[in-house]
């Protein structure tokens, strides 16, 4: 590693070069949404390196050092489609094939399950709504920024995102003990 | 008269956050205040709420496998380009130039300006005042570090020289942190001093020490308080106004300060 490849990022300073050691500290977590998306560990890892690796080449272009982390969201998320787009598997659901999805929800499911479990629900979503749902749970930033980091309008992002959410529900409560679940919460009409 | 059903109102609450500000005759407002009114309805935006909140909790705590941290830092680059902010000679004078001509018709149109940060108080400067123009000078992103080191030591050197607080009075946890840089700059006819530090626990810490008093600022112990998105620390010492930044609870604050 070049000695002057050590600096921060988004500063223009008088080496011109990034601080990398710090920038991963606080930012390897990304790794998370990596593997929301790939599913695999393994390629979660290549994803992880690749968008450190791109920040290493094009970080440059960055002046406002808040905007590292959602840098680096955008480039998994690119990196990822890109990758999709050459596997010939690839195909994505269309919103219009989805109906109505609210559903009741237990509020014990989700305690019952670890993170890695929960972690794999929100990985086998739909492509669609897996990336809006995992930066609506893995951090915190507003629906705006998450169009921002996907590059999709913000009607699209509260779209997707009350849907993959109640897919997600579903999911987990089928992942849940059967047992374990009576606290449902139902609206007359639709009790049995 | 509200047209809205649950349904609806269940549609809009699902992706609803706990805090999310709800503007007054939005559709959130209204399906909130739905929720309010419907016993049926509040339990389950309390059921939704919960549940996101464990998922939130469950899906965070996953770690990252151990030794990617270090298979990030130790892949080398895969070639070698000059940085953007690195223009041929011509550009960067053609910059440099366009700069002062820049700051020429600001200054024009800011005739009593001493150069200060564009976050000068308009007022009488108080801490509040400071605490509210530095934190939101680190928001907006609008500061430039005029040089950068991890060595703390040459940072001094650097203020020193450059008229700033070269000897100021700097936490000992902060100094056990990694520096970043500095920049030394003027607040309403106050001479300032930026620091700003890494942590691998806050990300990224500044601290700005202001030379002189300010009125309402009184003794040593840090007053804590938001300002900007921003946990702040305000205190002085020897004639000198401290104001430390850093994103984290009250307790980690006091750490930081080493109180």
């Amino acid at each position: 590693m070049r000695a002057d490849w050590k600096r921060p990022p988004g500063l223009v300073m008088s080496d011109n070069t990034f601080d990398m050691t710090a920038v991963v500290d606080a930012h390897y977590g990304v790794y998370r949404f990596a593997l929301s998306l790939a599913r695999e560990p393994a390629d979660a890892f290549d994803l992880t390196q690749e968008a450190f690796l791109r920040l290493t080449e094009n970080g440059h272009r960055l002046r406002d050092v808040r905007k590292i982390k959602a840098w680096l969201l955008t480039t998994v998320y690119r990196e990822f489609l890109r990758g999709r787009r050459r596997d010939a598997r690839y195909s994505m659901t269309t919103l219009e094939d989805v109906e109505s999805e609210l559903t009741d929800v237990s509020p014990i499911v989700a305690e019952q399950l670890d993170g890695a479990t929960v972690l794999q629900a929100l990985a086998d979503l739909d492509e669609v709504f897996r990336a809006p749902v995992a930066l609506f749970y893995l951090e915190d930033y507003s629906y705006a920024e998450i169009g921002e980091i996907l590059g999709i309008p913000v009607g699209t992002v509260m779209s997707r995102l009350s849907r993959g959410k109640a897919r997600l529900q579903r999911a987990l409560t089928q992942l849940a003990p059967p047992n374990d679940a009576p606290n449902v919460i139902r609206f007359p009409s639709q009790a049995a | 008269m509200s047209t809205m059903d649950r349904d609806q109102a269940r549609r809009i609450l699902i992706t609803y956050r706990l805090g999310e500000a709800a503007p007054h005759g939005s559709e959130l407002a209204e399906a909130l205040a739905m929720a309010d009114r419907d016993p049926e309805l509040s339990a389950w935006l309390e059921a939704q709420l919960r549940f996101d909140r464990t998922v939130r909790s469950r899906v965070r705590s996953v770690a990252p496998p151990s030794h990617l941290r270090e298979a990030i830092l130790s892949q080398p680059p895969r070639r070698s380009r000059r940085p953007r902010w690195a223009p041929p000679l011509g550009w960067a004078l053609a910059a440099a130039l366009a700069l002062m001509s820049g700051t020429a018709v600001w200054l024009s149109y800011n005739p009593g300006s001493d150069g200060s940060s564009p976050q000068s108080a308009s007022g009488p400067a108080t801490g509040e005042s400071f605490r509210k123009a530095m934190a939101t000078m680190l928001t907006d992103g609008v500061y430039s570090l005029q040089v950068q080191s991890r060595s703390l030591e040459e940072l001094r050197r650097f203020i020193a020289a450059n008229g700033g607080a070269g000897n100021a009075a700097i936490p000992s946890s902060l100094e056990a942190l990694n520096s970043l840089g500095c920049q030394v700059f003027s607040w309403n006819g106050h001479q300032a001093t930026l620091i700003c530090f890494t942590s691998s626990t806050h990300g990224y810490v500044h601290l700005v020490i202001l030379e002189g008093s300010l009125p309402d600022v009184q003794g040593n112990a840090p007053v804590l308080a938001q300002a900007a998105g921003w946990n702040t620390a305000l205190w002085q010492e020897s004639g000198r106004t401290y104001l430390l930044c850093a994103r984290g609870t009250d307790p980690e604050l006091h750490t930081l300060i080493g109180g």
